[in-house]
């Protein structure tokens, strides 16, 4: 079997697929912004575990252009999950893919030199190649000249200078795309030496043969000197590792070294290209003058400063994303509050208003007030991120992650657990050693995502009296920050129980890239939080809508023959008893009762599987209030009394529910992802599968220890 | 620290090296240490890194033949 070359050509009527890729860092995703805009989807390759963000542009004259943004990498040696995904989808080995047309490599104008070696492998997969140089300014700034044309001349390729996050050079980047199409794909463009190569073409060989175009084989040969672990996309080509031993034993018997041969050819071809090509003024010549950048390092990364400047940091995150939110919130609740009493004002009194205002605007409202928290928390998250801070953050809790046997960068992840563990446990990406990932994976779900934020926020404000404890900090807050730091701190203890049990292993060895702090690119930023922002809404539109009309339904029939003499509550209390929501809650009552919960919180707790915020609008759709109006639920829940009269919400129980609710992984997506990221399959199941138990039993001891410590310490 | 000098050997898991490779920290490269916390500091070519202890240890560095540690 022989492969053709790998080039594809766009028909007349399909888009040009581009893929772009580079270095973390360099603006990759900022000129994916740029390029495409809103014109955006999340979503995932059919039948394998990628998430794509896909976008499209037109061009003037109505040609499109669909674009793929692949994770940024440093190299195509498939060292984290991240660069593994991006290999896979360029080389596109099970042609179920989305096999790019161009490659647009993003590269950074400041750092060549590294940046190149990850541009010069994609030069050799066989599949025409443009590179955007991109931050140019900021070369420019720093003094390096660089002559474009003699790059494009030694590399091959189209080069066009760029700043994405001013959307300069975007013009000609898009006419350059189109004109890479119809070029011929580049080729490597220096040579190994010649006992190098006759090493390495018995392994050339046995790669084509297994079906990779020549110039890809080649590639692949020179990569794999320098790996040994398991390439699942070559796992198809029988007889790999043999071969593969066999040129490494050929390279040592010629005096080289296996592993060096690949970075040594191509920095030694990229430093005589860059010795031509690029000059440094010589004002700031001399890669160890000391930059603003290292001077900003100096306070954030200090012993002492660089720890408490962190804490501020988190501190102002969670300050604003409560306190900021709150007069948005109470907007988009009035507004909720005013279409949903208008349009059940036109329908007649019965099932259907009672459905609308019920069902859909008490269910979904509850969940819609939490958007400006979501888009605060994760524009946060984003700014820490583009600013170059996220790095520092990782670099400075380095220590901390290390003492439970995880990698400063498991950090991040659990950062973004705080807005949500699905965009969280996607992040582990990032993380080179498999056991520290799944260490990590199982763990994100623990730090409160603002999806539990509905849950504390309603029963701090019914049940926490607002007593005064600091100045800026009353009970009410400290409670919510309590609930944080449990769930905080539970994480860090479980990782180092798995890293001491199931997932066994050194920790792996920290390498960080602190990259320079930069300005954030404001819309750049704003089209992801939107993108964000976008899935929660399609979530509230989707799952909490359908969900919140079957709660209706199920709390609703059958209908039972209320004693009309009574009292309106008392009628609910029938109505809602005899429904089938009330029958299955007084099965599952003795499973939840010895937590001091009634069958109400029951029912909850079960249908918040969905997602979380659901059980408040549960509690909405139960008590028929609801989010449109939370301080008639705060109101009713206090005056809730149980069938043999007790008060049914103490503040004890309250409490002891928010303990469950840190704990416990109420959350299908989460399951799912975890599913996905676990290694799929039966693998994914397995650890999706210890992930809930280990929480469900985590939440459910810690809620009634908090229950039953709490009345015998005389709290009711 | 600060002085220039030139990486002779990368002794670390494969994983590790071929990722120093590709971050510009290769058999050949300038590199300057510029801090040193509870990880090292280095400036790879324009490229701030951090390198935990263990790992500096096992990058052998000319001229004054000794390691960065």
């Amino acid at each position: 079997m022989t492969a053709t070359a790998g080039a594809e050509r766009p028909t007349a009527t399909e888009p040009l697929r581009v893929a772009i890729i580079g270095n973390p860092n360099t603006g990759k995703t900022t000129l994916f912004n740029a390029l495409t805009g809103l014109r955006q989807r999340v979503g995932n390759f059919a039948g394998v575990t990628v998430e794509r963000v896909e976008g499209e542009f037109r061009m003037p004259d109505g040609r499109r252009v669909a674009v793929l943004d692949l994770p940024g990498s440093y190299s195509l040696s498939a060292g984290s999950p991240d660069e593994r995904i991006a290999l896979e989808v360029l080389l596109d080995r099970d042609r179920q893919h989305w096999r790019p047309h161009v490659v647009l490599v993003v590269v950074d104008a400041c750092h060549l030199e590294r940046n190149l070696f990850l541009a010069s492998q994609v030069c050799e997969l066989g599949v025409p190649v443009v590179i955007a140089l991109n931050q140019f300014d900021m070369a420019q700034e720093q003094g390096i000249e660089i002559d474009v044309p003699a790059l494009i001349s030694a590399i091959g390729v189209p080069i066009i200078p760029t700043v994405a996050s001013r959307g300069e050079g975007l013009q000609p980047l898009k006419r350059a795309l189109f004109t890479a199409a119809e070029l011929p794909p580049p080729a490597r463009r220096f040579v190994l030496p010649p006992e190098i190569e006759a090493s390495l073409a018995p392994l050339v060989q046995h790669l084509e043969h297994g079906g990779l175009p020549t110039g890809t084989a080649r590639m692949e040969a020179l990569r794999l000197l320098g790996v040994r672990r398991g390439e699942q996309h070559l796992a198809d080509i029988p007889d790999l590792a043999r071969q593969l031993d066999s040129a490494r034993d050929a390279i040592r018997a010629v005096g080289h070294t296996p592993e060096r041969e690949e970075s040594e050819a191509r920095y030694g071809w990229i430093g005589e290209l860059l010795k031509t090509a690029v000059r440094r003024r010589s004002a700031s010549a001399g890669a160890s003058t000391e930059t603003a950048s290292d001077r900003l390092d100096g306070i954030a990364l200090h012993r002492v400063g660089g720890p408490v400047i962190f804490l501020v940091i988190m501190a102002l995150v969670f300050q604003s994303v409560f306190s900021w939110a709150a007069p948005l919130q109470d907007g988009i609740d009035v507004v909720i509050h005013a279409i949903g009493s208008r349009v059940a004002g036109f329908l007649p009194d019965g099932d259907l208003r009672s459905l609308v205002a019920d069902g859909v605007f008490a269910g979904v409202g509850s969940v819609l007030v939490f958007l400006p928290q979501i888009a605060i928390l994760f524009a946060f998250i984003g700014l820490l991120e583009q600013s170059g801070y996220m790095a520092r953050a990782a670099f400075l809790m380095d220590r901390v992650m290390r003492r439970v046997g995880l990698h400063g960068k498991s950090f991040i992840p659990m950062l973004s657990g705080y807005a949500c563990a699905v965009p969280g446990i996607m992040a582990t990406r990032t993380i080179d050693d498999q056991q520290e990932r799944l260490a990590t994976i199982m763990v994100v779900p623990l730090m409160s995502c603002s999806a539990r934020l509905p849950v504390y926020t309603l029963l701090i404000a019914a049940f926490v009296p607002a007593t005064p404890l600091l100045p800026g900090l009353d009970l009410q807050g400290a409670t919510m920050l309590a609930m944080y730091l449990l769930g905080t701190v539970t994480a860090l203890l479980v990782a180092a129980l798995f890293r001491k049990t199931l997932l066994r292993g050194p920790v792996r060895p920290m390498i960080l890239e602190l990259p320079p702090y930069r300005w954030p690119a404001v819309q750049s930023l704003a089209i992801s939080v939107w993108q964000r922002c976008l899935l929660f809404l399609r979530r509230a539109g989707t799952i909490i809508l359908a969900l919140s009309i079957v709660l209706w339904a199920l709390a609703t029939y059958p209908r039972a023959d209320v004693d009309p003499a009574l009292g309106e509550e008392a009628r609910q209390e029938q109505q809602l008893a005899h429904s089938t929501l009330g029958r299955f809650g007084r099965a599952i009552e003795p499973a939840v009762a010895p937590l001091g919960y009634d069958w109400k919180i029951g029912v909850s707790i079960v249908a918040s599987f969905a997602a979380r915020e659901v059980f408040v609008s549960t509690m909405g759709t139960i008590y028929g209030v609801g989010g449109v109006d939370d301080a008639a639920l705060q109101d009713r829940l206090r005056s809730e009394t149980t069938a043999d009269g007790r008060v049914a919400y103490t503040p004890l129980i309250a409490v002891g529910l928010m303990v469950f609710y840190v704990f416990a992984l109420m959350c299908m997506s989460t399951i799912a992802v975890t599913i996905r990221e676990a290694g799929g399959g039966r693998l994914g199941w397995k650890w999706a599968g210890i992930q809930f138990a280990y929480m469900l039993v985590l939440a459910y001891g810690a809620a009634w220890l908090t229950v039953v410590g709490g009345r015998a310490l005389g709290f009711s | 620290m600060g002085s220039e000098a030139t990486v002779v050997a990368i002794e670390c898991g494969e994983l590790e090296a071929c990722r120093l490779r590709a971050l510009g920290l290769y058999e050949g490269a300038q590199v300057s240490v510029v801090g040193k916390r509870h990880c090292l500091l280095v400036d790879v070519n324009g490229t701030r890194l951090a390198l935990g202890a263990d790992l500096a240890e096992g990058i052998t560095v000319r001229p004054q033949g000794r390691s960065v540690s």
